[in-house]
C-alpha cells in the first residue's frame, strides 16, 4: 500500500468515482418516468372487464380456463347420459315380474342420487365461476411485471379517483393526455395538456383539477404523462 | 508497460461498473409501457363553473342570457351563475376567477337595436385558465322568437363546448286539462317556456304520439260514439280522422322508418287488442287491413315498436294486473319482462340506448324504472326515481339522456295537480318544467324543432 503506484491508483479511482457520481447526479436530476398512465372515466369498469375476458381467450396462456369449460361441458353431458346408462343397467339384472315392484324404490333412490349429484355439480360450477371471477380481479391487464410500476399505477389511480370527476355526457373513448411534473415537495410543478380530447368541457374538467393532484411520495420529483379516458 | 496496463484495466473496470449500473438504471426507467388506472366510480360528476355576465341596460339581452343559462344548467354539465354586470375582464381577473374554480366566463354584449333587423347581441366565452376566446358570435334577436332564438344560441354554445347540440332544439307535446270535459293538446319547447295549442277542439283529446319521420301528431279524441284516432300535420295545421272504429282507437306506435305502426283497437269488445298496420299488406289486399298482434282477451295497450320490429306492450292477461311484455313478431311468442308483481304500465322505448322506461308503484307511489333490452336473458330493472309524487307516462328524448313524464305535485293551496317534469337519466336530477295550475299529462318528446309554428 505504501508504494507510489498504489497511492496514484487510489487517488485516480477516487477521482473517477467522484466525477462519475457528479455526472450521474447531474444527468439524473430530472427523473422523468417515460411512461403513459391511462386513467379511465366513470364507465371504465365495464370496458376493462370486457377486455379481461378477451385476454382470457388464448389457449396457451390460460389453459386452465378452457379446462374448466371443458369439465363443465362434460358434466352436462354426463347428466344427460346418466339416466340412459342406468336404464341400460337395469335390464342386465334378472327380471322376474314380481321384482318390478322392488325396483321402484331403487329407481326413486337413483333419481334422488342423480338430483344430489346435479346439485353438487351445480354448486361446483358456481364455485368455479366464483373462482374465475376472483381470478379476474387479480388479473393484470397489461401484463405488467415491474412491481415499482404497479405501485406507480396504483398511486395514480387512487389520486385520480380522489380528485377527478369526469363531466356528464362525454362520449366513451374520449381521451386527453396530460403531462405532469411533480416537484420534490409533492406539489404539481408543471401541468400541460399534450393531446386534447377535442371536447372542451372534458379538457377543462381536467385543467380545473390539474393543480389539485397530490401524488404519493414515490412519484415526488418525477415527471410522467397520464391519459384521462372516458 | 504492466503498470500502465494495470492502471488502464483498473480505471476501465471502475468506469464500466458505473456506466453499466447507470445504463441499467436508465433502461429500466425509460422502458415505455402503458398502464391502466380506473377513474372515479362513485357516480359523481363534475359540473363546469361558468360565470355569465350581462349588461343590465337591455332587458331583452338579459332574457336571452337567462334562457341560455337555464339551457346550460339543464344539461347538468355546467353550473352557470348569471350576474348583471358590465364585463371588463382583464387577464388578472380571469386568473382570480380560475383560482375560485370558474372555468368559463360568458359575456353578453349589446351591439345595436334596429326596428327592422331586431336587436343584435354579441356573445363571447373565454377560458379562464388560458384567457383564450372559446366562442364568439353575434346574433340577431326578436321579441317574437326570443325563446327559439335563445335555444338556438344555447345549441351553438353546447356544440362548441361539448360537441353535441343537446336537446335545445327539441319539442314536447302534452295534454292540458282546461275543464273536466275539455282537454287540449299543447306543443312547447323542451323547457316548456313557451307553449302553443295544437289541438283546441272542445272535447277530450288525449294520448298524443309522434310519427317518427314527419311532423305529424296523432291523438285520440273522445266522441259520443267512440274514441277515434286523429292526426294533425304541423306543417299545414290540417286535422284528419285516421281510425274511427267502435270503441278505442288510440296509441299508434311507428317503426323507425315510419312505414308500419302498431295500434290499440277495441272494436266494441270489452277489451283492447294490438293490431299492425302495414301499407304493403293493404296494397296486396286493396283495402285497409289491420293484422292482429294479440288475441288474449285481456287489455293490451301502450305498444312500442323496437328497432328490430318486435313490440313491447302492456297487458294484464297473465296476472290480472298490467305488466310489460315483449312480443317477438317472427315467432309470435310473448314474454313477460317485468316481475309479475305490482302494476307496471306506460312503457316507452328509446332506440338509441335500447332501453325501456315504465312506471311501477313502490310503497304506494308510482316511480320510474328503466330496463335494458340488450340481453333479454338477464333483465336488469333499475329504479331511476325515488322522490315523492306519482310519476306517469314517461317518454324518452331522442338522445336517450332525458325522460319527460307527468308528476303529481301538491300546490300552495294543498291541491295536487299534474305537471310536466324532465329527468336527466345520468345525473338523476328532476326538473319541473310547467307551473300553471292546469293538470298536464301524456308528455311526448320529439327531436324536431317545431316551434314557433
Amino acid at each position: 500500500m505504501g508504494s507510489p503506484l498504489d497511492k496514484r491508483l487510489l487517488w485516480l479511482s477516487l477521482f473517477f468515482h467522484i466525477v462519475i457520481l457528479l455526472f450521474i447526479s447531474f444527468v439524473n436530476r430530472n427523473s422523468s418516468i417515460r411512461k403513459r398512465f391511462v386513467a379511465y372515466g366513470r364507465h371504465s369498469r365495464k370496458i376493462t372487464n370486457a377486455y379481461f375476458r378477451r385476454l382470457r381467450a388464448p389457449k396457451d396462456v390460460y389453459g386452465r380456463y378452457f379446462k374448466q369449460k371443458s369439465t363443465s361441458k362434460t358434466l352436462k353431458k354426463c347428466v344427460k347420459k346418466k339416466p340412459v346408462s342406468k336404464s341400460k343397467k337395469v335390464p342386465a339384472k334378472p327380471k322376474p315380474k314380481k321384482v318390478v315392484t322392488k325396483k321402484i324404490p331403487e329407481k326413486k333412490a337413483d333419481k334422488k342420487e342423480v338430483d344430489k349429484k346435479k346439485k353438487d355439480k351445480q354448486e361446483e360450477q358456481k364455485k368455479e365461476e366464483v373462482i374465475e371471477k376472483e381470478e379476474m380481479l387479480h388479473f393484470n391487464l397489461m401484463g405488467e411485471s415491474d412491481p415499482r410500476v404497479i405501485v406507480y399505477q396504483q398511486c395514480i389511480q387512487v389520486e385520480v379517483d380522489r380528485v377527478w370527476k369526469p363531466p356528464l355526457g362525454v362520449p366513451k373513448g374520449t381521451e386527453c393526455e396530460v403531462f405532469f411534473v411533480v416537484s420534490r415537495d409533492g406539489s404539481i410543478k408543471e401541468f400541460a395538456i399534450q393531446k386534447s380530447s377535442h371536447v372542451l368541457i372534458y379538457d377543462l374538467s381536467i385543467i380545473r383539477v390539474g393543480k389539485q393532484f397530490k401524488f404519493d411520495r414515490c412519484l415526488w420529483g418525477k415527471s410522467f404523462a397520464v391519459t384521462f379516458r372516458q | 508497460m504492466t503498470k500502465r496496463f494495470f492502471v488502464f484495466v483498473f480505471v476501465f473496470t471502475q468506469l464500466f461498473g458505473f456506466t453499466a449500473v447507470y445504463a441499467v438504471a436508465t433502461v429500466t426507467k425509460s422502458n415505455a409501457r402503458t398502464f391502466t388506472v380506473t377513474g372515479p366510480h362513485c357516480g359523481l360528476y363534475s359540473r363546469l363553473k361558468n360565470q355569465m355576465l350581462c349588461s343590465s341596460k337591455n332587458p331583452l339581452l338579459f332574457e336571452v342570457a337567462r334562457i341560455v343559462r337555464d339551457d346550460l344548467n339543464f344539461t347538468d354539465q355546467f353550473d352557470v351563475d348569471l350576474k348583471k354586470k358590465e364585463h371588463r375582464l382583464t387577464a388578472i381577473n380571469l386568473k382570480e376567477l380560475f383560482k375560485q374554480g370558474v372555468s368559463l366566463v360568458t359575456a353578453f354584449g349589446f351591439v345595436e337595436k334596429n326596428k327592422k333587423r331586431g336587436t343584435r347581441v354579441h356573445v363571447r366565452i373565454r377560458d379562464t385558465s388560458s384567457n383564450h376566446v372559446v366562442f364568439d358570435k353575434t346574433v340577431t334577436i326578436e321579441r317574437k322568437n326570443l325563446v327559439a332564438q335563445g335555444h338556438n344560441l344555447s345549441g351553438d354554445i353546447l356544440q362548441k363546448l361539448t360537441g353535441d347540440r343537446g336537446i335545445c332544439s327539441t319539442s314536447v307535446v302534452y295534454c292540458k286539462m282546461v275543464s273536466s270535459h275539455h282537454k287540449i293538446i299543447c306543443l312547447a319547447d323542451y323547457a316548456c317556456k313557451r307553449e302553443c295549442v295544437v289541438v283546441p277542439a272542445k272535447t277530450i283529446n288525449l294520448a298524443p304520439s309522434w310519427h317518427t319521420k314527419v311532423p305529424v301528431l296523432f291523438y285520440s279524441q273522445l266522441t259520443k260514439s267512440n274514441n277515434r284516432l286523429m292526426s294533425v300535420d304541423l306543417r299545414t295545421g290540417r286535422h284528419s280522422v285516421i281510425c274511427s272504429y267502435s270503441g278505442l282507437n288510440m296509441q299508434p306506435a311507428f317503426s323507425g322508418d315510419g312505414k308500419t305502426a302498431a295500434i290499440c283497437l277495441s272494436g266494441g269488445r270489452g277489451n283492447s287488442e294490438l293490431y299492425l298496420y302495414d301499407p304493403r299488406m293493404c296494397k296486396e289486399a286493396k283495402k285497409r287491413v289491420f293484422k292482429p298482434l294479440t288475441h288474449n282477451g285481456a287489455h293490451n295497450v301502450s305498444p312500442c315498436m323496437l328497432a328490430n320490429g318486435d313490440i313491447v306492450f302492456c297487458s294484464d292477461y297473465e296476472t290480472g294486473l298490467p305488466q310489460i311484455y315483449y312480443l317477438n313478431r317472427k315467432t309470435g311468442g310473448t314474454r313477460r319482462l317485468t316481475g309479475g308483481n305490482g302494476y307496471c304500465a306506460a312503457p316507452s322505448y328509446c332506440p338509441k340506448t335500447n332501453m325501456l322506461v315504465y312506471t311501477r308503484p313502490v310503497k304506494g307511489v308510482f316511480q320510474l324504472f328503466a330496463l335494458s333490452l340488450d340481453n333479454l336473458d338477464v333483465l336488469d330493472e333499475r329504479r331511476i326515481t325515488s322522490c315523492p309524487g306519482n310519476k306517469h307516462e314517461p317518454s324518452w328524448s331522442e338522445c336517450g339522456r332525458y325522460i319527460a313524464f307527468s308528476i303529481d305535485q301538491v300546490g300552495k293551496k294543498k291541491k295536487s295537480s299534474q305537471q310536466i317534469a324532465a329527468l336527466n337519466y345520468k345525473s338523476g336530477n328532476i326538473r319541473i318544467l310547467t307551473r300553471t295550475p292546469e293538470p298536464k299529462s301524456f308528455p311526448r318528446w320529439t327531436g324536431q324543432q317545431l316551434w314557433p309554428l
